[in-house]
This record gives structure tokens, C-alpha cells and sequence, in this order.
């Protein structure tokens, strides 16, 4: 026996769970098919258009930013665990100094993407006009 | 002292400064560069002068100053490695040299302001610049304290040579002289690069002077008795030593390669003189001097020097009987004279040897240029039936050409007489004990006759008798600068013998053999590089006719009494008014002499029928074997250029194929040889 | 000796430090003045950035930092940590980053052609937009490389070297107008993640054998034999973690992107990405595979000479890179492929270390890489000028370009004599050491026979299309159809030319030092 056996049973249980319960509401359900019923879902609103469509960059430009806040906390967290131990046994310097460079480094970069408009969902006419000076 | 040895370069590049100063600036100078040559000559004279009084109070000095390469050597004695040095060696050889040659160019570059400047010659600046290159290039050859400079610097010294005997260059026959001269030394220097290879392979070490020189190595060698590339060391030694012995007969003029230098006649007259007293011709004999510790250790050697010599001397003095142009007389002189030095040299005579060439310097030179002194009286005439009775005309010409002519006739007491009978007196001595030396002697004595006759011959015809043309009535006048090295050069071919009054010494005992002193390093040099030393080695014994006294008077008797036979025939024959062509009587004798003993003319066949044929089938193979391998191979390499070129499709999912296939490739190949699918 | 000024020990970082700060202050700048096209203070700040780490690179290594020995330096004004005792590399947090003097040769070697490239694109970028997006990311990419050199663990070394390639897809593609360069960048980007896959599946396999990531403790693993029983496994790990260097290094079958790269790059990005981004590259693979995969145990783990693998990689690399080379009517291809053909030669670096020995071709491979960051940044640069005059593409079009730029083209034969090996070059002695190097071990070895035959084959080949070039510029006339009109004279492209050309010809005398420097570094990384 090994402990092994026990964390398969329970991912099979975990697994086997909502997959009962989905067998069981189709068990269950009456079927009344409906147009509305096989329509995408999008919060009520009556969808347009096919679903291959063009998504602004701005999409990517917003998740860019979150996965790289996402990432510092990850970093953040065990920091903020060991804090105290480090604190004592390095000084504040080497405890906080680095995390200190690590999140300016950071708020550098979120400065700059703002203030080259990464979170500007529509851009100004002047900001166009610029734009289209470009070369 | 030490500043004298220190300020050794400087005699070297002196020079070199005025060849850059002629070259660039000689156009806007006063004179055409003359003066910059003038003035680094006379530079490096006076140094020089301060290195020979150093040498004379018992200085020497050897110093490397720029190491080019070195590394490991696969040499077949000692020392691992070799290293290819630029070095002086000042010892009383060389800083005799440097004198003579300093001197020398100092007179030819005052001498040139008459003969080049006045008689408005044009492209002076090029002239000067290379009379400078020259005087460096030799003067440089002369302090090489190794064999591989002292190589380089011959070559230069030959490229000069080339430069300048083409200096008119519009002629047509100055360039086809020029490319003779160069291309026939070359062969000579083809040897002794050959030469050099194998002494530097042999011994590790080109040094001439020191325990670390290849002398020393060879000599070694012979008393281990080792064995060096398959021969035993004596045989070696006389291989290599003949090898360089090729550079030393190009440039020497010995025969079989003598052709280059009456040609060589058609660059000026000033350029004649420095070519035949002090660089380019002197250059050769020097270096059988400099090495002549390496010769000494192979009589077989010694015995080929001193028989090309004897030859030589005789055979070019034959050859000078019949010349009509006084230059022509005076280029066969050369050869013979130099023959009579290897002749020296090669009975052991080191300090006859290099006595003849500095009286031969002197006088040589004196000759030439009053032969360019001549030139300019008549006119630039040559021809001596075109000439006589300059003798009243221009006294200073004729007396001093008169000093130089006994001097190379050897009519005591002019220094010519004294260096001549020394040498043959040591060949004499040598040949009575091995009579086989004798053949040679014999040579070079029946040569002094022929020389007596030729240069009395020539001096009658010049400066005696009735003028026999316009110009000789009406001589163009000769300046200071043409008289003043005349002078110079006739006072030294007159007193230059008291430096070696050998025979005075044996018969009186008085102490007066200063140049023997000198050589024998008993004022200063080094004690590998005297007289006595290389006496110690040199393996010729001698006898003498009754006693020494006696061998030296009969030796000197029949050397001065066949030399004024010739002059006195010369004067029976052609002191009269009007002379008469008298070698016309000599009939088919004197067409094969007229035609150098058709010398020329083998040696052209040799080019034509057997080089040439050579030379294109050597051409041909390199046209179709070697040009079609390495066509054929860029060929497939272009070939294969295009293949490559296709791997790259532009289609990015292709390369990720590719690369991918290439990984698993190497990762196959690799994880079969590594086991690790196993 | 004096009181030196002693910094403390992650000082030693400062070459890379100083280009993060650097790229840092540039985006600080944007961020202020977003769009600026100041170029004199863009450009000015990223040049100083890289002098800057270029001096302290120097400076340490003139002072002994990291070097063994006790008169290893000289007495300076400041120096780091002890280091002037000369106690050896310095390690910095826990073995993950280290300064030795190799590392230290690889800053230099980045830094001189970052600072080349800055100068350079002050002309080549004018009218640009992203002014200071280029150079900042220049600088980042900069401080990936640099670090590169420093990295000692597995981990760093995938950091340092993504830091490296990430800005590097961004440049690439920086003419955002221009097809070609956009498609390059892209084509860059999707090799370079594919090979990022392969070499991080590397780390992974490496990591799963010996249970570690930094260096040293990779080499006790394999020593001791704990990693014994997986020997198939660190073998495949081995493999692809080449792979992974032979992406950065353009060596094949991992070269495809170079040649499309280079030639849709802006020019000074061309020069960066085959010169430092090159060297960044053969400095991991130097250190990785001399200190975590010592040749002896770990031949005796994974039954197999890893030198084999670079022996078949060097001959490929250089036979592929010439020969394709050979016919190209582009020039700037022909460089990109004369760039592969050269990473080739530096591979020999590691294809001829044997058990006992091979400090002087490492040490050569090194030099290689020295000299060829000015010979062949030079090159493309000149290609840049030549762009910067709209003078065209094709060998044709630089017809005859000496009649108006004989001071340029004079220095770009200079180049390419150095590339092909010419002696009186700095490029002529280290290929010369490479063929002695490989020559010397072909007596343990015999395939590096082969590989010396390879070296001079494909040099004496690459001569022919290096002198075609040469040819062009200096010996055909320009058609005289085409009426050029070249611009002015770019100021700071001729600087950055002239003094890469000057530094291709000093490096002959200098070799010396140069040399010594090289051998040490690398004598250093052998024993540890």
C-alpha cells in the first residue's frame, strides 16, 4: 500500500463528483429544445455576429499587465511569509531593498505601459492624429 | 667605445635616410638629392672611422636588436630552436669593409655631382635615392652578424644593382642588362638560399660569431664525427658550404656566372665604380670572408674556391686582351681580380684575400671613375681607338688613372703589387706542398701577364699617341667634384700596400704586417674570428723552394716580372702615334675571344633548350592537372552551394520540420552510440 | 600595494547591472516623455549605459576580479570583494550566478558590440518610430546576454537566456511597416520557442537525473555516481540542452531563423544578434559543458564523449553556413550564413577539449568570438551604411561603391579578409589557434582531423565569397544607369565602423594579452 493509492482515490472521487452530477441533471431534466436555449451565452445580451471575430489588442495589452501582477504576488506571498525570519537574521536591507527594486522595476513598467496608453481602452482623437504621423 | 658601437645603426641608416630624402624631396633640392647622399655618406664614413678606432683599441661588439621569429627548430645537432634575429657584428672584418664601402660611396656620390648633375642627366632624384638604398643595403649586409640577414641584404643589394644598371631605362640594351644582371645572380642566389635552409636545418643556429654560431656547430660535428642528413659531417659541411659558395660566384662574377657584369657596363659609370669596388661584386668575396671559419673546416671547399678563382682570373683577363670600350676592359679586369681574392681565400690566404679587396676597392674604383672621367672628356665616346692623347689634355686624369693602372697591373711599389704577390705567394707555398694548388697558381700567375698587357694596353690607347677622333682634340673639361675623387682614390691606390708590407716584413723582420695584426684580432675582435684561428683550422700544410726567403723571391720576381712583361709588350705595341689594331692578327683566337668564349651563347641555349622546354611542361601540368583539380572542386563546391541554398524554404513550419528532424537525428545517433535506449 | 576601495561582492555583477539600469532609465524617460524622438539623448544614454558596463567589465578584469592566483591583478583603484588576493571565482547567491574572468571576458566581448550598435543606430534609426522602446530593449536583451555570461545554474541560465531572445523578437520586427522585418521577427519567434521547448524539456530531464540545477552540484552528482542509474535519461537531457544552445548560437540544424532574421533585422540588429547574442550563446555552452558535464565522469556516466556531438555539429554548422553562403547574391545573407559558418569554428572550442587538456582551443574559440564581435558587427554595419543609402541589396548593387566611400569600404575588406582568415587580421590568429588546437587533440582523437580538414576547406572556400564582396566594392564599376543619390556622410555609423576596423587590425598586435586573457579564462573553467 502506498500513499499514492490514497491521492488517486481521491482525484477519482473528485473527478467522479461533477460528473455525476451532470449525468444526473441530464437524468432528470425534461428536454425542451429552444432556439434562444442553443444560443451562445452572453449574459442575457442577444449575441451578433459569427464567433470567429477579431478581438482588440487591447484585450491582450489588459491581460499582459494582469499576468505580470499576477506573477509578482506569486513572488510576494513566500516573501511575505519568511519576512520576519529574514528580517532578523539579514536587516532590513537585504530583506526588503530587493522586493523594494523588484515592485519600482514593476511600477516602472505598469508607468510606462499607462503612459504609452496600454490601458486606454479607446484612444483620443489626438492621440490618433499623432499615431497616424507616424511613420 | 661603447658609443661607437652604439652609434653602429646609424652608419646603416644614414643612408636609408637619404634614399627617403632623395626619393620624396629630391626634386625640390638643390643638386637632385646629391647632397642628402653626400652628406649620410660622409655620415657614415666618419662613424664608421670612429668604429674601426673602436675596433682598434680593442673593441668588439655583437648586439641583436630585433628578434623576427623564433621557435623550434628540428635541427640535426643541439639546439632545439632557431630564431631569426637583425643583429651587427663589429669586428675588424666588418669594420674594415665599412670603411671601404662608406668610403667609396662617399666619393661616388661627389664624383656623380660631375658626371650625373653637370652633364644634365634627367630622373636625378631616382638615381640618388637608389644610390642610397644601395650604399644601405651593402653596408647592411657588412655588419649581419647572421647568415639569413646577411642573405636578405644581398638580395637588396642585387635588387639596387638592378635598379640602377637599368637606370636608363629608355635604352634598349640598359634594361635587357639589368634584367642579365639580376636574373643570372639570382641563379647564383638560388643556391645559397638553398644554403641557408640547410645550415639553419643542420645547426639550429645562423650566428656567425660565438660558440652559439653554426662555425662552432660544424666544427663540432666534425670532431664527433657525426653523421648529419646521411653524409658525414665534413661532407655536409661542404655540401652547404658550397650551396652558399653559389650566391658568392653570382655575385662575384666567378665563373660560369661572370656573364652579368661586362653587360651590366650600360648603368653609369658611377654606378660601375660602386658596383665593382665596394657593393654588389665585393659582396660576394666579403661573405666567403665573413664564413670563412665554415669553409675552413672543408678543404674540398677551400680547394673549389680557390680553383673557380685561379680560373676565373686568367679566363676574364684572356677575355679583357681584346675589348675595345675602356668600361668593357675594365669589367673583365674585375672578374679577374675577384678570381685572384677567391684564390686566396681558397689556399688559406684570408688576410691576402681581403687585403687584394680593399686595394681592389681602391683602385677599382679609382679606375672606373677615371674611366667616367674619360667619358666625360670625350664626349661620353667610349671606344679607346676613338680616344688618345688625353695624357697633356688632362694631366690629373691620366696621372692618377696611371697610379690605378699599376696598382692593378701590380708594379711595386703600388698597393695592388703588394696584395697580389701575397696571394699568390700563399698559393705558391700551398701548391708546393700540394701540388694539385700548384694548376691553380699557375693560373693566376700566367694571368698577372695578360693583366699587365690589357691595362697598359688600355692606357696607351687612351692617353698616349695622336688624338684619333674630334673629341679627344677638343676634351670637354672635368670639374673639382670629378678631380677631387680622383685624387682622393690615386693617393690610396698608391699607399694603400703599406697596410700589409708582408714581404718587407719576412725579408727585414721588421713588424710592419699592420693589416695582418689587424685581422688577427691583436687590437681588438673576437678570438673565433682572427687569422690565427682560422690558420689553426684550414688543413694545408706547406713547403717551401729551399727557404722561405727564397720561395717569396722567386714568387715575387716572377709575379713582378711577368706583370711588366705585359706592360712593356703593351708599350712595344701600342705607345706609338698612331697604334695599330695588333690583336687583329690573333685571327680565330681573337673571335672566340671577341665572343667571350661564347659564354653567352651556351648559356642562352641552356635557357632555350632545356629551361623553357621545362618550364612548359611544368606550365602545362599546372594548367590541366592542378588548375583542373581545384576547378573541378569549386565547382562541386558551388554546386552544392545551390543544394544548400534550398534548404532554406522560406516556409517556417519547413524549418521547424527540419530542425526537428535534425534534433532527433543527433539524438538517435547519439543515444545508439551511448546506449541509452538500452 | 594601496588601499583599494573594495565594493562589495554582488558589485562584481555591475556590466549586466549597469545595462538593466540603463534600459530602466530609458523607460523612465519614455514613461515622462512618452514617443520622444530625441535621438542625441536616447541614443546618448544607451552608448553611455554600455561604456559604462564595458569599463567596469575591463576594469575588473584588469584588476583580477574573479581570476586564480595572487598576482593575478593589478593594483587599481577600486576593486571587489577580496578578489585582488586573487581567490577565484566569486560566487553570488548560492552558486546561481558567478564571475570569473570568463564570464568577464563575455561581458567585454557584449558590451564593445552594444556600444557599436548604439552608435550605429543613431544614423540607421533617424525617422524611426520607437526610439526609445529600440534602445531600451537593446539594453535589456544586452543585460540578458551579459548575464548569460554569469549564469551557473540551469535556471539562471534559461532566465538570462529568455531575457536575451525576448527583447531580441521584438527588434527584429521593430519596422513594424516593413513586411520583411515583421515576418523575420515572427519566424524568429516561433523557432525560438520551439527551441526554448526543447531546452527547458532539457533542464527537466538534466533536473530529473541529478536532482539539481546549479552547476557544480550537477558535476558532484555525476562524479559520485549518484546519477549513474540514469544515464539514458541525462543523455537525452544533454542533447537537447545543445539544442537549446545551438538556437542561440545559429548553429544547424537550429539555424534556420538566422538568415531570415538577420536579413529582415534592422542592420545593427543583424550585427547584435550574430556577434554578442552569438557569444552570449557560446558562453553558456562553454561553462555548462565544462563545469556541470566534466568530460571524464560524465563519459563514464551516459557512455559517450559529448565531444562527439560537437564534433558532428562543428563540421555540419561550418559546411552548411559556407556553402550556402557561397552563392548568395544578397549580401546581407551572405553574412548571415558566413555567421553560421563562424559558429561552427567556435564549436571546434568545445569538439577538441579532451580528458587532460584543451585550455589553448578553448581559449582560442574564445578569442574567435572576440574578434569576430568586431570583425562581423563591422560587416553588418557596413551593410547598414549601405542601407542607410538606399544603395540596394545584391552584391550588383554595391558595385563600385569604393569611388564613394573609400574609407568605409576599405574597412569593410579589412572585415572581410579578418573573416576569411587573412593574416595580417586579428581574425587570422584565431582560427589559427582553433586548427592548431584541433590538430593538437586529433592526437587523442582522430575525427578532429576531420575537423581541421573541415577549418580549412570551408575557409579557403569562404575566402572566395568574402573577396567577391570585396571585388564588388573595390574593382567592378557601378552600373552607370543608376543615379544614386547617397545622403550625407551618417556620422555615427563611420564612427562605429572605423572603429571596428581599427580594432580588427589592432587586435594583431594586442594578440598577446588577448590571448593570455582567453587562455587563463578558460584554463580557469577547466579545473574547476
Amino acid at each position: 500500500m502506498n500513499d499514492w493509492i490514497a491521492i488517486g482515490a481521491l482525484a477519482l472521487v473528485g473527478l467522479l463528483i461533477p460528473l455525476a452530477m451532470m449525468a444526473v441533471s441530464y437524468l432528470l431534466r425534461p428536454s425542451v429544445p429552444e432556439t434562444s436555449k442553443r444560443a451562445t451565452y452572453e449574459s442575457g445580451e442577444v449575441p451578433t455576429g459569427g464567433t470567429r471575430i477579431r478581438f482588440n489588442i487591447q484585450y491582450y495589452m489588459v491581460a499582459l499587465l494582469f499576468v505580470v501582477f499576477d506573477i509578482e504576488t506569486v513572488l510576494l506571498f513566500p516573501w511575505a511569509v519568511i519576512y520576519t525570519d529574514a528580517l532578523a537574521e539579514y536587516g532590513l536591507f537585504y530583506a526588503l531593498g530587493p522586493m523594494l527594486l523588484f515592485v519600482a522595476i514593476l511600477a516602472l513598467g505598469l508607468a510606462w505601459a499607462w503612459r504609452n496608453g496600454a490601458v486606454q481602452w479607446a484612444k483620443s482623437p489626438q492621440q490618433v492624429g499623432t499615431e497616424g504621423n507616424r511613420p | 667605445m661603447e658609443t661607437a658601437f652604439e652609434l653602429a645603426p646609424a652608419i646603416v641608416l644614414l643612408p636609408l635616410a637619404a634614399f627617403v630624402v632623395a626619393l620624396l624631396f629630391g626634386n625640390y633640392m638643390p643638386k637632385k638629392g646629391a647632397l642628402a647622399g653626400i652628406v649620410a655618406t660622409a655620415g657614415s664614413l666618419l662613424l664608421s672611422l670612429y668604429v674601426m678606432a673602436a675596433v682598434a683599441t680593442g673593441g668588439q661588439h655583437q648586439e641583436t636588436y630585433f628578434t623576427w621569429a623564433a621557435g623550434d627548430a628540428v635541427s640535426e645537432t643541439g639546439v632545439p630552436t632557431i630564431e631569426f634575429t637583425f643583429g651587427t657584428l663589429l669586428d675588424p672584418l666588418s669594420a674594415l669593409m665599412l670603411v671601404i664601402v662608406s668610403l667609396i660611396a662617399f666619393l661616388v656620390h661627389v664624383f656623380s655631382l660631375g658626371y650625373m648633375n653637370d652633364e644634365g642627366e634627367t630622373g636625378l632624384p631616382r638615381y640618388y635615392a637608389e644610390l642610397g638604398l644601395f650604399t644601405f643595403s651593402m653596408l647592411a649586409f657588412v655588419i649581419a652578424d647572421n647568415l639569413l640577414m646577411a642573405f636578405m641584404f644581398f638580395e637588396l643589394v642585387g635588387l639596387c644593382s638592378y635598379l640602377l644598371i637599368g637606370f636608363w631605362f629608355r635604352t634598349e640594351s640598359a634594361p635587357s642588362a639589368a634584367k642579365k644582371a639580376f636574373l643570372v645572380t639570382r641563379f647564383g642566389d638560388y643556391f645559397f638560399l638553398l644554403g641557408v635552409v640547410a645550415i639553419g636545418a643542420t645547426f639550429g643556429t645562423l650566428a656567425f660569431q660565438g660558440d652559439g654560431s653554426f662555425v662552432a656547430a660544424a666544427g663540432e660535428a666534425i670532431d664527433n664525427g657525426e653523421t648529419l642528413f646521411g653524409f658525414g659531417a665534413e661532407t655536409w659541411v661542404t655540401i652547404t658550404g658550397l650551396l652558399v659558395l653559389g650566391g658568392v660566384i653570382g655575385k662575384s662574377a666567378q665563373f660560369p656566372l661572370h656573364t652579368w657584369l661586362p653587360d651590366a657596363m650600360e648603368g653609369p659609370t658611377t654606378v660601375s665604380a660602386l658596383i665593382h669596388a665596394a657593393t654588389m661584386v665585393a659582396a660576394g668575396v666579403y661573405l666567403v670572408a665573413r664564413m670563412f671559419g665554415y669553409y675552413a673546416l672543408s678543404p674540398t671547399a677551400l680547394g673549389i674556391i680557390a680553383f673557380v678563382g685561379g680560373f676565373t682570373a686568367l679566363f676574364a683577363a684572356t677575355m679583357g686582351v681584346v675589348k675595345d670600350d675602356i668600361k668593357q676592359v675594365l669589367a673583365y679586369s674585375t672578374i679577374s681580380q675577384y678570381g685572384y681574392m677567391m684564390l686566396g681565400l681558397g689556399v688559406g690566404g684570408y688576410v691576402a684575400g681581403v687585403f687584394h679587396l680593399m686595394n681592389h676597392a681602391f683602385f677599382k674604383a679609382l679606375l672606373f671613375l677615371g674611366a667616367g672621367a674619360v667619358i666625360v672628356l670625350m664626349h661620353h665616346e667610349q671606344d679607346m681607338w676613338k680616344m688618345g692623347g688625353l695624357k697633356d689634355k688632362a694631366p690629373i686624369v691620366y696621372y692618377t688613372f696611371l697610379a690605378g693602372a699599376l696598382a692593378l697591373a701590380g708594379i711595386v711599389p703600388f698597393s695592388g703589387f703588394w696584395s697580389k704577390d701575397e696571394i699568390l705567394f700563399d698559393a705558391i707555398i700551398v701548391g708546393l706542398n700540394e701540388p694539385i694548388f700548384l694548376a691553380a697558381y699557375a693560373m693566376g700567375l700566367l694571368a698577372v701577364f695578360f693583366t699587365g698587357f690589357y691595362t697598359f694596353r688600355m692606357v696607351f690607347l687612351t692617353f698616349h699617341g695622336e688624338p684619333r677622333s674630334d673629341a679627344a682634340r677638343d676634351p670637354h673639361p672635368v670639374s673639382w667634384n670629378i678631380k677631387f675623387p680622383l685624387l682622393t682614390l690615386g693617393v690610396l691606390a698608391l699607399v694603400a700596400g703599406i697596410a700589409n708590407l708582408a714581404p718587407v716584413y719576412k725579408l727585414t723582420g721588421l713588424e710592419i704586417t699592420y693589416l695582418e695584426f689587424w685581422l688577427d684580432g691583436q687590437y681588438g675582435g673576437y678570438a673565433d674570428l682572427t687569422y690565427s684561428a682560422y690558420g689553426d683550422t684550414v688543413p694545408f700544410g706547406t713547403d717551401y723552394i729551399g727557404s722561405e726567403t727564397i720561395t717569396l723571391l722567386i714568387a715575387a720576381g716572377l709575379g713582378l716580372g711577368l706583370a711588366v712583361g705585359g706592360a712593356v709588350f703593351a708599350m712595344v705595341l701600342y705607345n706609338v702615334p698612331e697604334p695599330e689594331p695588333h690583336t687583329e692578327n690573333l685571327g680565330s683566337a681573337r673571335t672566340v675571344l671577341r665572343s667571350n668564349y661564347y659564354q653567352d651563347e651556351y648559356q642562352v641555349w641552356l635557357a632555350e633548350n632545356l629551361t623553357l622546354p621545362l618550364a612548359r611542361a611544368a606550365d602545362r601540368f599546372d594548367q590541366t592537372v592542378i588548375d583542373g583539380v581545384v576547378n573541378g572542386v569549386s565547382s562541386v563546391s558551388l554546386f552544392g552551394s545551390g543544394r544548400m541554398k534550398r534548404l532554406q524554404t522560406g516556409v517556417v513550419t519547413n524549418y521547424a520540420a527540419l530542425l526537428i528532424v535534425g534534433f532527433i537525428v543527433l539524438l538517435v545517433v547519439l543515444g545508439v552510440l551511448g546506449g541509452w535506449f538500452v | 600595494m594601496i588601499d583599494a576601495f573594495t565594493l562589495p561582492e554582488w558589485a562584481a555583477l555591475a556590466p549586466p547591472l549597469l545595462l538593466a539600469l540603463t534600459a530602466l532609465v530609458l523607460f523612465a524617460y519614455d514613461s515622462i516623455n512618452p514617443r520622444s524622438t530625441n535621438r542625441p539623448v536616447l541614443a546618448g544614454v544607451a552608448v553611455v549605459g554600455a561604456l559604462a558596463s564595458l569599463v567596469t567589465a575591463v576594469w575588473f578584469t584588469l584588476a583580477g576580479t574573479g581570476a586564480d592566483g595572487p598576482d593575478a591583478g593589478y593594483d587599481l583603484w577600486f576593486v571587489v570583494g577580496d578578489s585582488v588576493t586573487g581567490t577565484g571565482a566569486i560566487d553570488l547567491f548560492g552558486g546561481q550566478l558567478v564571475v570569473d574572468q570568463m564570464a568577464l571576458f563575455f561581458m567585454i566581448v557584449v558590451a564593445v558590440v552594444t556600444a557599436l550598435v548604439a552608435v550605429a543606430s543613431y544614423d540607421y534609426m533617424a525617422g524611426h518610430a520607437y526610439q526609445a522602446e529600440y534602445y531600451s530593449l537593446l539594453l535589456l536583451a544586452a543585460t540578458g546576454m551579459s548575464t548569460m555570461a554569469a549564469a551557473n545554474s540551469l535556471v539562471t541560465i534559461f532566465i538570462a537566456l529568455e531575457l536575451a531572445s525576448l527583447p531580441s523578437y521584438a527588434l527584429v520586427a521593430i519596422l513594424k511597416d516593413n513586411r520583411g522585418s515583421v515576418e523575420a521577427g515572427l519566424k524568429y519567434f516561433l523557432i525560438g520557442a520551439l527551441s526554448s521547448a526543447i531546452f527547458v524539456y532539457g533542464i527537466s530531464l538534466v533536473y530529473g537525473a541529478t536532482g539539481h540545477l546549479q552547476l557544480e552540484a550537477i558535476a558532484e552528482m555525476i562524479a559520485t555516481g549518484e546519477a549513474d542509474a540514469y544515464s539514458g535519461l541525462l543523455g537525452l537531457g544533454i542533447v537537447m540542452l545543445i539544442g537549446g544552445f545551438a538556437f542561440k548560437t545559429a548553429s544547424v540544424p537550429f539555424h534556420f531563423w538566422a538568415p531570415e532574421a538577420y536579413e529582415g533585422a534592422p542592420a545593427p540588429i543583424a550585427a547584435f544578434l550574430s556577434s554578442a547574442s552569438k557569444a552570449a550563446g557560446f558562453v553558456i555552452l562553454f561553462r555548462v559543458f565544462t563545469t556541470a558535464f566534466p568530460l571524464e565522469t560524465t563519459t563514464a556516466v551516459i557512455g559517450l564523449d559529448w565531444t562527439i556531438a560537437f564534433i558532428i555539429l562543428a563540421i555540419v554548422t561550418m559546411t552548411v553556413g559556407n556553402f550556402a553562403a557561397a552563392t548568395q547574391q544578397n549580401v546581407k545573407r551572405m553574412l548571415a550564413y558566413s555567421s553560421v559558418g563562424h559558429a561552427g569554428y567556435a564549436l571546434i572550442g568545445l569538439a577538441a577539449l579532451t580528458v587532460d587538456g584543451g585550455e589553448l582551443v578553448l581559449g582560442a574559440a574564445m578569442m574567435h568570438l572576440l574578434v569576430y564581435g568586431f570583425m562581423n558587427t563591422g560587416a553588418f554595419l557596413f551593410v547598414g551604411l549601405a542601407e542607410y543609402w538606399g544603395v540596394g541589396r545584391t552584391f550588383d548593387a554595391y558595385n563600385g561603391l569604393a569611388a564613394r566611400a573609400p574609407v568605409a569600404c576599405a574597412a569593410l575588406a579589412v572585415f572581410m579578409f579578418s573573416l576569411a582568415g587573412i593574416p595580417p587580421f586579428g581574425g587570422f590568429w584565431s582560427k589559427y589557434f582553433l586548427f592548431t588546437g584541433a590538430l593538437e587533440a586529433a592526437s587523442a582523437n582522430s575525427a578532429l582531423l576531420l575537423v581541421a580538414a573541415a577549418l580549412v576547406v570551408n575557409s579557403a572556400l569562404s575566402l572566395y565569397y568574402y573577396s567577391r564582396l570585396v571585388k564588388a566594392v573595390w574593382i567592378n564599376d557601378a552600373d552607370p544607369s543608376l543615379d544614386r543619390d547617397f545622403g550625407g556622410t551618417p556620422t555615427g555609423l563611420y564612427a562605429a565602423i572605423l572603429f571596428a576596423a581599427v580594432m580588427t587590425v589592432v587586435l594583431l598586435p594586442a594578440f598577446g594579452p588577448v590571448a593570455d586573457l582567453a587562455i587563463d579564462a578558460a584554463s580557469a573553467v577547466l579545473v574547476s
